[in-house]
Formats: structure tokens, C-alpha cells, sequence
């Protein structure tokens, strides 16, 4: 069942917990820079997306990569980073037009969000989002869930026309 | 060392130099970070009879070892030096995203001292450090300065800034950092003018470690998952924020009324928390790592007083406008965001207002001496005295000193509703004793947070407590005071506490450090934090006679409603409060206490 | 009439912000109200002769916990409030900031990563 990263920018309320959570658990230190979701904070117009990869049917990074490194989860349609592979050539870094992947110096491998599949596939940025801006859902679910919510609009127009 | 980056940096602005120094492991064990350990350092470094706008006055921004960290609300800091208002410490605090920047960067603690010879800012990315000039930015609101700097440094930087009250050397401005969060009180907005920093800029892209990261991040979700299930930080403040308080503080009667003379509102209604969440509430926010989200986004969308940003809080709604006997929550709502924009605290801001509104309507201030008239509930006279204030031009120039200059001015220091002249909150000391020992007892002057009673007194947080009643609040105020200044100390935001306890604090904080700390030894270092700032006091001047309440508190009954005939009744109290902390009779710690704690 | 004022939420539950009502008790009071306001508020109140322990109930001010508790009397022209000691909004329903209330019918657009 493939798996979706729902993210509700009128959630959010800017706190990048998220950020936070993620540095920590692939990088075991808190660095909203290292993280691989960010959120986009507009101030004035008080709007706050949180932008992460967009896992893309037809991956740039993953068609670019020399050595096969960035590989689709046939479980939840996800791409992963398989470090063993990668040599840090950064060609996805310039692929994606997203700006989704990243490599850092340090590490010398290419990264990017994989709903967390290569540590446990439990979306650490998820799990830390009070006002539920993320959530980690099946795709069947969340569309679902988007046309109910259009019903529901529906349903109070019928309401108020009818009254 | 985990979660304290180990540094500080020393800025000499006389010099234009600046200096990494280690940060001392066995200091920061004792004193943890934020308001404890900045408080050493300060008062280590500062003779307590200096002149606070002087350039041998030294400001310090002061992050904890949990700043910086996903640890829920660690995102807080703290302004430290000496007050221009008070003239005893002063110790603000404030949220956003400025403080984690800081860490990120590198330092645990910024030491500005001297005075620059021009304006200038300081701008901090990674391990560069810069100070440059700042003449073209000097004059322009601390919007305004936000924006040009970003645009002189990175878009995503993090800025803390004083507006033009500061640069005037105003005693009622502050320090704003991301525009709409501020190190409100004491004045720390002038000590920062003096010196002639437009702005402190911060962009780091190192990281904050912490010592046990699986216990560090278990221990933390099981506070995120706390707060959430606790209804004032899981819905209450969310949804209405602290202006919530306003209907509810109005029905016990001690909602201070036009500059304390009444202790309820009759329109309290038309300004509450309830209605903010109707007309003006665009969305809450949240600071750094923050689960509550408590500040109010909003929008004042047509009218003489349009505008946008963050606000009012319940301290700034009530300052701005209840005090001073407005309910146009629009023109409470343009005020508070000038002072946002101009960098004053709403408090001492507003009571500044109320205060030169009643002396007005008594007859005590010429007509002569002000451009017109001052009266309780005049909308268009609020903002525009504080427009003037934020200028420190005409009346307000006297009246950007705060609310006791003012009263003392014309003659009547009475009228100035405070403690050590520094501006009451919103909670009248009659109507619930506890608050009344508090404001007496604070060390940086009158003040809500220190030692916030109410959480006893009105919500039962953790157990049920009369308001009217003095007995058992000698001993809640001491231990509020010492749980406070330990929360103050780790970088964590106090609304937490309306959650979680100490006993939750302390794991983290020992998960993030590895240093050893117990519950036991956190609490301690609380009640060390306490006595030293008591110290520096002491030392500066300000004695057990300055632990004391307006005539109008003591003397005074409520005229009218639930509090009716109530005085506050700090001579029960006080006397305990002193043995309880180990002082003597006239308030100075013994010998004995100073030991207890390692502080002699 | 005594006239009984709600704060935060609870006027989301009972339908209203202010209310007069004829009882000669607190508890009394509380009875008549659950039966009359909004269909939310009696479920929220007087179970087993307690009120819930996050709500607080004032008489003129006063908590009634420092009086006599639900046997408070209540007199003409006398002022109940009632809040939620958590401040908190009504369990289950707001219009404030969305908390996860599954499909959200005030989220204009979603991103699916």
C-alpha cells in the first residue's frame, strides 16, 4: 500500500519540531540544517509550509544516479538513498528541481526524506507534530479523506440553501 | 560538553573587538544556563552600584543547554544586566527562533560591554563574527530593522533588535527578536541603546548534541505527548491564548481597573479572549519546538487602526487597554503592535498610559504640559501617547520612563501602581494574596512570572488554594519562585508548567547534559538562582524596605465586587516568606543559607 | 434571577454566553441549566453529586469550593460563573486551530509527499 506524507500548511504552526526530529534521528544531533524537511515560514502573511521530497512517480535523481544508489520501496512507493552506493557525484543534487536532495561534506553521500525507511519507516517528523500538520497515511486513505472533506462542504451549503 | 556549546562570546563594542572564551563546565553545572548561569556570570563581572547605561554595564544574551534542542518550547533565552528602570537585575526572557540561531552558531552566552562609538550590529554566522555598521538602520523600527538585515545577511536569519524607545533610551524599551517576540521588561531595550547595537543577526548551520539521545528524545516525546493531553496547554492556550484570562480574572474581581482603582472591567467582555478569537485571531503560532502555540496572529483588517502581526497577549490587552479603561480592542490591538514595532514593553508601556491618565483626570498634570488631553477610555489618546513614547518626543518622552518617573514628576509617587519602580501586572495584588507577596518579593521588580500564584489561586494547578486567604502562600511563592528560576535556567518556556512539573524538566535535562543532575539538586540550583540575584540586589542599593506595595494596595479596600474591601495583606505574609528562605528579619540572606547553597 | 455566565468553550457547549436561571442552589442551578441549554453542557456537569474536576463554578466571584461546594445557596440577582479550570476549549468540537480532526473541512490545500 503505498504511503503519502500528508502535510496541512493550515496546520502548522511554525514551530519546526519537525525539523528537529529529523536531524536528530538521521543525524543523532539537533540541526534544523541538516534536516530533510523544512518548513517555509511566510511572516507576514502568516502562512508556514512544511516542504520535504516530493517522492516523485518518475524520480530525476533516481533516472541520474550512476550507480543505481536511490532506489523506490515497492511497499510504500518511497525513494531511499542506499549509501553503499553512492559516491557523492551530486548529480541528483542538480537534477532535482525540487531541491530536494542534499549531500553534506562531512557525510559525502546524497540524502533526502524516505519517510524514514532506512532506519525504521516510522516518520520521526510525524510523531513530533502537535497540531497534526504531518501525518503519514495511505494514499487510498488521504484521498479518501480529501473527497469527504469536500462533501462536508457541500453538505453545509445544502444546509444553509435549504433553511 | 552535550547540549552547551561551550562557549561564549565576549563583544568589547569600546574596542570593536571580539573574543571566544571556553564556558567553565564546573560553572555551568552549578548554575545550569539561561537565567542561572547569566546571573553569575553578570553579577561576577558588574559592580552592582554601576550606572546601567553606562558603558561599563554589561548586557549578556543567555541561552540554556536545552536551547536549541527539539526538547518542546527549547527555545528560549534570556536578557541579563543591570536595570535603568529598577536599578536591581534584570532578567528577560523571550521565545521565537533568535535564541537556538545563537546556539547554532556556536555560543551558549553573547557578553556585550563598552559602547560602540557609532551604531552598529553585530552579525553572527557560524564562526565569523562581525560587528558592522549600523547608522543607516538607527532611527528605523525593529520591523523595518528585521527586514534590511536579512536582506544584508540571509534571508533565513534570526534577528533580535531595540526600535527607537531603545535607541532614546527609553526605560519602558525592550528587545524584540523575530518581530513580534519580546525580553519585555526591566528595560533592557535602553541598556542595549546605550550602547549603541542597533541589532544582534545570527545564522549558524552547527548542531546542539545532546548526551543520551535515545533517552533525551524518549523523555521528550513523553512531555510533547503531556502537554498535548493537558487542557491548558493542549487546548486551552492554543485556542485562545492567555487573553482567555480576562473574562476570568474580570469574574473574581481583582481585574485591575484604570490604573487600579477599580477591580473589574465593564467591558472586559468587548476585549477578551473569546472575542479576540472572533474578530481579530488570524491563527496561533508557536515558537521554537513549541507544542502549545499559544501567540496570537492577527489582523485588524479595516479601520483607522488596520494593521497586522502578533497580539494582544493578556498582559498587553490588559496593560493597553482595562488599565487604562478602553475596550476598543482594535486601538488595545494598534497600541500593542506600535510597541511591538517602536520596542516597548506593553506593560510597563501601558501602565506608563494609566498612570498619566489618572494624574491627568486628578488635576496633577497641566493641561499645558501635554498635547492633549489624557482620560481613562480615550482610544485615540492610548495610541497616540504611546506612538509619542516610542519616540520619547513631547509628554512622552517623560512617559517612555515608565509609570513611576511620571508619578514622581508631578508629585505623587503614590499613584504609580508597582513594585521597586517597575509596572504591576495584570492581577491586583488585593484579590489574591499570593500575587500581592509575589510582586513584593520579586527580584527584578513587580512581576506575574516569578512566582505565578494564580496557578493556585484561580485554577487549582496543582491544588485548590482561596485567593483571599494569606496562609500557605508564603510557602507556594517560595517554591514557585525556585521552580521558575530553575525552568528559566534550562531554556524551556514557563507555560509548560501548566503541564508538566520540575520532575519532568529534570530528566531532560540530565538526558541532554549527562552531567548528573537529581530533581533534588535542580530545585536547589532554583533556590541558588533566587538568593544571587537577592545578592546583586542587596549589593546595588535595594533592601527588605523596598519589598513592599503601593499605599493604594495596602491601605485601599477594592470599591466594588467579588474582592470588595480586600487590601493586600503582605505584613501576614512576609515575615514567613523570609524565614521560610532563611533570611533574616530585614530580608538578607544568612550566612547559614549562603553556605546551604554554595553561594559564600 | 440569578444570571450564570460561560467562559471559553463552554458557551460553544451551551449555545450562549450568558444565561438567567431560578434555582435556590448551585447544584440546583447546574440541573436546571443541563436540562436547558446547549445539549453539550449537561453532559459536563453534577455526575455522583461532583462537578468534573477541570470545571470551576464562581458565586459572585467566589469559588464555590471556599463556600459550600454545590450546596452553595443561590439568591436573586446573584452572578455564577463557570469555566474550565484548564482554560480548555470543548472537548471534541472547535473552530479554533485544527488539531487533527481527521478529514479537515478549513484546510483549503494539502501537499502529498
Amino acid at each position: 500500500m503505498a504511503k503519502v506524507l500528508v502535510i496541512h500548511p493550515e496546520r502548522c504552526t511554525a514551530c519546526r519540531a519537525c525539523e528537529l526530529a529529523c536531524s536528530m534521528k538521521h543525524h543523532g544531533e539537533f540541526n534544523p540544517s541538516r534536516s530533510r524537511i523544512q518548513v517555509n515560514i511566510f511572516l507576514e502573511e502568516a502562512i508556514y509550509i512544511p516542504t520535504a521530497c516530493t517522492q516523485c512517480d518518475q524520480a530525476w535523481c533516481a533516472k541520474i544516479c550512476p550507480t543505481n544508489a536511490i532506489v523506490r520501496d515497492e511497499k510504500t512507493m518511497a525513494y531511499k538513498v542506499l549509501d553503499d552506493k553512492c559516491v557523492g557525484c551530486k548529480m541528483c543534487v542538480l537534477a532535482c528541481p525540487f531541491g530536494s536532495m542534499v549531500l553534506f561534506p562531512e557525510k559525502g553521500k546524497a540524502e533526502k526524506c524516505d519517510h524514514c525507511l532506512s532506519i525504521d519507516g516510522d516518520p520521526e517528523c510525524v510523531k513530533f507534530c502537535t497540531p497534526k500538520a504531518l501525518e503519514y497515511l495511505d494514499e487510498d486513505n488521504e484521498v479518501r479523506l480529501r473527497q469527504m472533506s469536500t462533501a462536508m462542504k457541500l453538505k453545509e451549503t445544502f444546509k444553509e440553501v435549504t433553511v | 560538553m552535550s547540549a552547551w556549546r561551550g562557549q561564549i562570546l565576549r563583544v568589547n563594542l569600546t574596542r570593536g573587538t571580539t573574543k571566544t572564551e571556553p564556558l567553565d563546565p564546573k560553572l555551568a553545572r552549578a548554575y545550569i544556563g539561561g537565567r542561572g548561569l547569566g546571573t553569575k556570570l553578570l553579577t561576577d563581572e558588574i559592580d552592582p552600584k554601576l550606572d546601567p547605561l553606562a558603558p561599563n554595564n554589561k548586557l549578556i544574551i543567555a541561552t540554556g543547554p536545552l536551547t536549541g534542542t527539539g526538547a518542546s518550547t527549547g527555545g528560549r533565552y534570556m536578557v541579563i544586566t543591570k536595570s535603568p528602570l529598577t536599578g536591581a537585575i534584570a532578567c528577560s526572557n523571550s521565545g521565537g527562533y533568535f535564541g537556538p540561531e545563537v546556539k547554532f552558531c556556536g555560543y551558549d552566552f553573547l557578553i556585550l560591554e563598552g559602547r560602540a562609538k557609532e551604531p552598529v550590529y553585530l552579525w553572527l554566522n557560524n564562526d565569523s563574527v562581525e560587528i558592522r555598521p549600523a547608522g543607516k538602520l538607527w532611527g528605523k523600527t525593529t520591523h523595518e530593522a528585521e527586514d534590511q538585515l536579512k536582506a544584508d545577511t540571509h534571508p533565513e536569519a534570526k534577528v533580535c533588535s531595540i526600535g527607537p524607545a531603545g535607541e532614546k533610551l527609553a526605560f519602558t524599551a525592550c528587545i524584540m527578536n523575530d518581530k513580534h517576540r519580546a525580553a519585555g521588561r526591566s528595560g533592557v531595550g535602553a541598556v542595549m541603546g546605550s550602547k549603541h547595537v542597533k541589532a544582534i543577526v545570527a545564522k549558524g548551520s552547527q548542531s546542539v548534541t545532546v548526551a543520551r539521545p535515545r533517552d533525551f528524545m524518549a523523555a521528550s516525546l513523553a512531555v510533547v505527548n503531556k502537554l498535548k493531553a493537558s487542557p491548558v496547554t493542549g487546548e486551552g492556550l492554543p485556542k485562545y491564548g492567555t487573553p482567555i484570562l480576562v473574562n476570568v480574572i474580570n469574574a473574581h474581581g481583582f481585574l485591575p481597573t484604570r490604573n487600579f482603582q477599580q477591580g473589574q472591567f465593564e467591558g472586559a467582555e468587548q476585549v477578551s479572549g473569546e472575542t479576540i478569537a472572533d474578530t481579530i485571531l488570524v491563527k496561533n503560532k508557536g515558537c521554537f519546538a513549541c507544542t502549545i502555540a499559544c501567540s496570537r496572529v492577527s489582523e485588524v483588517k479595516e479601520g483607522k487602526y488596520r494593521g497586522a502581526g502578533e497580539g494582544p497577549e493578556y498582559e498587553s490587552d490588559w496593560a493597553l487597554g482595562i488599565s487604562t479603561g478602553i475596550s476598543d480592542l482594535q486601538a488595545i490591538t494598534k497600541a500593542n503592535y506600535l510597541c511591538n514595532e517602536l520596542g516597548m514593553d506593553t506593560i510597563e508601556a501601558g501602565v506608563a498610559v494609566a498612570t498619566s491618565m489618572e494624574l491627568y483626570e486628578r488635576g496633577y498634570i497641566p493641561a499645558g504640559d501635554v498635547a492633549r488631553p489624557l482620560r481613562f477610555g480615550d482610544a485615540e489618546a492610548l495610541v497616540w501617547l504611546i506612538e509619542e513614547m516610542g519616540h520619547r518626543r513631547g509628554f512622552g518622552e517623560l512617559a517612555a520612563q515608565g509609570g513611576y518617573r511620571v508619578a514622581e514628576r508631578y508629585g505623587h509617587p503614590e499613584l504609580f501602581m508597582g513594585v521597586k519602580k517597575q509596572a504591576f501586572p495584570a492581577y491586583d495584588g488585593r484579590g489574591a494574596q499570593g500575587m500581592a507577596l509575589g510582586y513584593a518579593t520579586s527580584n527584578r521588580g513587580a512581576c506575574h512570572l516569578r512566582g505565578y500564584t494564580i496557578s493556585v489561586e484561580v485554577f487549582g494547578i496543582p491544588k485548590k488554594m482561596d485567593p483571599f486567604l494569606t496562609e500557605g502562600k508564603a510557602e507556594v511563592s517560595k517554591l514557585f519562585q525556585d521552580v521558575t528560576a530553575f525552568v528559566d535556567s534550562v531554556g524551556m518556556c514557563l507555560f509548560t508548567t501548566f503541564g508538566i512539573g520540575a520532575e519532568d524538566i529534570a530528566p531532560l535535562l540530565e538526558a541532554a547534559t549527562g552531567a548528573g543532575y537529581t530533581l533534588e539538586e535542580c530545585l536547589k540550583i532554583g533556590e541558588r538562582v533566587w538568593n544571587l540575584e537577592r545578592l546583586f540586589n542587596l549589593k546595588a542599593g535595594l533592601s527588605g524596605k523596598d519589598d513592599t506595595l503601593p499605599p493604594r494596595i495596602l491601605h485601599e479596600g477594592i470599591p466594588e465586587g467579588p474582592a470588595k474591601g480586600m487590601v493586600g495583606k503582605l505584613h501576614e505574609m512576609l515575615p514567613e516568606y523570609y524565614k521560610l528562605r532563611g533570611w533574616d528579619g530585614a530580608g538578607v540572606p544568612t550566612k547559614a543559607k549562603l553556605k546551604e547553597l554554595a553561594l559564600a | 434571577m440569578a444570571v450564570v455566565m460561560f467562559l471559553g468553550d463552554i458557551r460553544r457547549a451551551a449555545g450562549c454566553a450568558t444565561v438567567a436561571v431560578e434555582a435556590d442552589t448551585v447544584a440546583s442551578a447546574l440541573a436546571v441549566l443541563g436540562a436547558s441549554v446547549g445539549s453539550g453542557f449537561a453532559g459536563l456537569l453534577v455526575r455522583d453529586r461532583a462537578l468534573p474536576p477541570d470545571v470551576e463554578v464562581l458565586l459572585n466571584g467566589r469559588n464555590i469550593a471556599f463556600l459550600d461546594g454545590l450546596d452553595t445557596p443561590v439568591r436573586p440577582a446573584d452572578r455564577l460563573t463557570v469555566f474550565y479550570s484548564g482554560l480548555r476549549g470543548f472537548p471534541g468540537g472547535s473552530a479554533g486551530s485544527a488539531r487533527g480532526q481527521g478529514p479537515g473541512p478549513r484546510d483549503r490545500f494539502v501537499l502529498l509527499l
